[in-house]
């Protein structure tokens, strides 16, 4: 016998009850795929799953750091990924269903807090199920649907046979405006294809990010057009003023929603020692509301990429592997939480920037 | 006996399942796996493959007069293995037994999720529910508690009066539990890398021990009842528990000379001598006589997640992770 010593992938689905996850669910156990997983299902689950190895959970939020409200933990996972761990590695991988209106934080924070866990397994993606035409009639009403986006590394958007064409784009871009980094995966009845979702390793540090390039191209050149301009120039050389107007930083905040992002880019370098301050104040400071940030950096006197991440207060970051020969090297933070002070975080953000 | 013919005289087993558990039936070392069997390890060097569970086993305990074990399976059952062969099941039900411990004085506890069952060894069981899962059942050396560690503190059940319990509060999560030798502390180890100690007579007296890089999810105290010994540093933590207040407003002593992070810690009866595996793999015997350690086993990459003695305190036995385990027949302490 072997004892692996790989990670286990963790795959996290969460959505509102109706959504449609227990069916991606069914179709992820049920598909030709050769893997074995292991369940870990809310006990208000909508219908039964067929798996040999099904457990179920009461999700229990812990809190951390004597008592932060941000700083929370699921511990019923902690019991039940160490319980699993323990067995003769009968599957391939877990997957997590949460409760319909379940904060994806706490479930996300258990892999940053627990050696134990993050010594054995990996959080693989957080995958949101939403329903096309109740996301179109009922995200502004909706803080946890908002949410459960935010934290979300793909979105499933099922059930678009229910709506116009009009109003899937008007609800993806809404999509986008809450987390411009994640990936939509359009379906009707949940038919994605597993490889879509599963072995994404979306939390590894050196896939944050990893569509910049893509991303770049697409959303600095063809934007949807609300109602703010991108200015032209590299914010490193802006003269103006930053706080009293209102250009492009692929701004996507919107008063009337929840939970925005905006995201801030250079092309100067990042001196380390006022970043790695800053950033740290930032999580402490506003840790509550940031869902989640993700920031790739070009840091002064280093050939290597910096990757960071943070899941509210819980940030982490290393250096990845070298900027490539010709490569645009360029810094890069998002943020995705609610009401966040883009003035206040672009301003220290800009400030940590090499000053000739 | 001295370190070096002790690290000769180990018998070593590896298994084709993870070790998740052990624990001492008079001089037979037994060894919970991750496959749902125990293996029956004995000072001869043979071992004996006794299949129970249809899963992990998640817990086990041996009982205080030394003839059976209690085997907590995630098949949802609790069995019970007699050092004659006999096996029985305690608890049939649909959800994981978590966690299972032994008194001193004949009960039994497990838990499953949120509910804790007690009964006297072969008797029916009442339920308790707790606040919120149950991370560690431990009794009491002088019988008069068990205790859960849960989420908020320890909850303390008094094993002859179920309906009396006690609830020593502190912020966050509780991840083991364990009593002082007098029975008058209790403490627990918390996923934030500390130890949390109450006095239960006056539980306004508690304390907070910080400053572990890793979770000090083991620890025990030496035969004297005079410290406490603890995982979770790369040199050996012991916290004095000579004041009335135990360790509360003292600082610890460390022993450095380790190999790595402790990961589990065993004093011996009747002994000064201590039993430590190390989160590499490592086993070392550390004499507070001369505070000397001889290394009894290498270490080989994966956690030695237990160790323990016998009864007698002759037998020393340790397992790793990986499915491998030691037995160690060192004469009478
Ligand atoms: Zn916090
Ligand atoms: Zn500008």
């Amino acid at each position: 016998m072997t004892i692996s010593n790989e990670k286990t992938p963790i795959t996290v689905l969460t959505g509102y009850l109706g959504a449609g996850k227990t069916t991606l669910l069914n179709r992820i156990l049920t598909e030709n795929h050769g893997k074995k997983y292991a369940v870990i299902v809310n006990e208000f689950g909508e219908i039964g799953i067929d798996n040999d190895l099904v457990v179920d959970a009461d999700e229990e939020i812990f809190e951390m750091n004597n008592g932060c409200i941000c700083c929370t933990v699921r511990g019923d996972l902690i019991r039940i990924l160490a319980g699993l761990m323990k067995r003769t590695r009968d599957f391939d991988g877990i997957l997590v269903e949460t409760t319909g209106l379940a904060d994806p934080g706490p479930v996300a924070q258990t892999f940053f807090v627990d050696e134990d866990i993050a010594a054995k397994t990996k959080l693989d993606a957080i995958i949101t199920v939403v329903d096309a035409k109740h996301l179109f009639l009922e995200i502004d009403r909706a803080p946890e649907a908002q949410e459960q986006i935010a934290f979300a590394d793909i979105v499933v958007l099922n059930k678009i046979d229910t709506v116009s064409d009009d109003d899937l784009r008007t609800v993806e871009a809404r999509i986008r405006r809450i987390n411009p980094t994640c990936r939509i995966e359009r379906a009707e009845r949940c038919n994605v294809p597993i490889d879509h979702l599963l072995g994404q390793n979306a939390f590894a540090l050196d896939r944050i990010l990893d569509d910049d390039a893509d991303f770049l191209q697409k959303d600095f050149d063809d934007h949807d057009g609300h109602d703010h301009e991108h200015c032209d120039h590299d914010h490193g050389k802006c003269d103006h003023d930053h706080a009293d107007h209102d250009h492009g930083h692929l701004d996507a905040s919107r008063h009337d929603d929840h939970v925005s992002s905006f995201s801030f880019m250079t092309r100067d370098k990042i001196d380390p020692e006022k970043f790695f301050p800053w950033i740290q104040m930032i999580g402490q400071e506003f840790g509550i509301d940031m869902l989640r940030m993700k920031g790739i950096l070009d840091i002064k006197d280093d050939n290597r990429r910096y990757v960071a991440q943070a899941v509210h207060m819980m940030l982490e970051g290393d250096f990845q592997r070298e900027w490539r020969e010709g490569e645009d090297r360029y810094s890069r933070i998002v943020f995705i939480g609610r009401n966040l002070p883009r003035d206040i975080i672009e301003d220290g953000f800009m400030k940590t920037r090499v000053t000739a | 006996m001295d370190p070096f013919d002790a690290a000769g005289a180990v018998l070593h087993y590896r298994f084709e399942a993870q070790a998740t558990a052990c624990a001492f039936i008079g001089s037979v070392l037994a060894v919970a796996g991750g496959d749902g069997a125990v293996r029956l390890c004995a000072v001869d060097g043979s071992s004996k493959k006794i299949s129970l569970h249809d899963g992990a086993i998640l817990s086990m305990a041996s009982n205080a007069k030394g003839d059976a074990l209690y085997t907590a399976g995630d098949d949802g059952n609790l069995k019970r293995l007699g050092a004659d062969g006999a096996i029985s099941d305690i608890h049939t039900g649909r959800k994981w037994v978590d966690c299972v411990s032994c008194s001193q004085r004949g009960h039994v506890a497990w838990s499953c999720g949120k509910t804790i069952y007690l009964a006297k060894e072969g008797e029916e069981p009442v339920e308790i529910t707790a606040p919120s899962s149950v991370s560690a059942l431990a009794f009491s050396p002088d019988g008069k508690w068990l205790g859960a560690a849960v989420y908020g503190g320890a909850l303390l059940i008094s094993p002859n009066k179920p309906e009396t319990t006690k609830f020593l509060e502190w912020k966050g999560s509780h991840v083991a539990i364990g009593f002082s030798t007098d029975g008058r502390f209790c403490v627990t180890a918390m996923l934030e890398n500390s130890l949390h100690i109450w006095k239960i007579a006056t539980p306004e007296k508690h304390g907070n021990m910080g400053g572990y890089p890793a979770k000090p999810v083991s620890f025990d105290w030496m035969a004297d009842g005079r410290s406490m010994l603890t995982a979770g540093a790369d040199v050996l933590v012991t916290w004095p528990f000579t004041g009335s207040d135990g360790p509360i407003g003292q600082n610890a002593a460390v022993f450095e000379g380790g190999v790595g992070i402790v990961r589990s810690v065993r004093a011996r009866p009747s002994s000064r001598q201590v039993l430590i595996g190390y989160a590499a793999g490592g086993v070392a015997l550390f004499d507070r006589k001369d505070d000397s350690y001889g290394y009894i086993a290498e270490a080989d990459g994966s956690p030695v997640i237990d160790v323990r003695f016998s009864p007698d305190g002759r037998m020393a036995g340790f397992i790793r992770e990986n499915g491998t385990a030691g037995l160690l027949d060192m004469g009478k302490p």
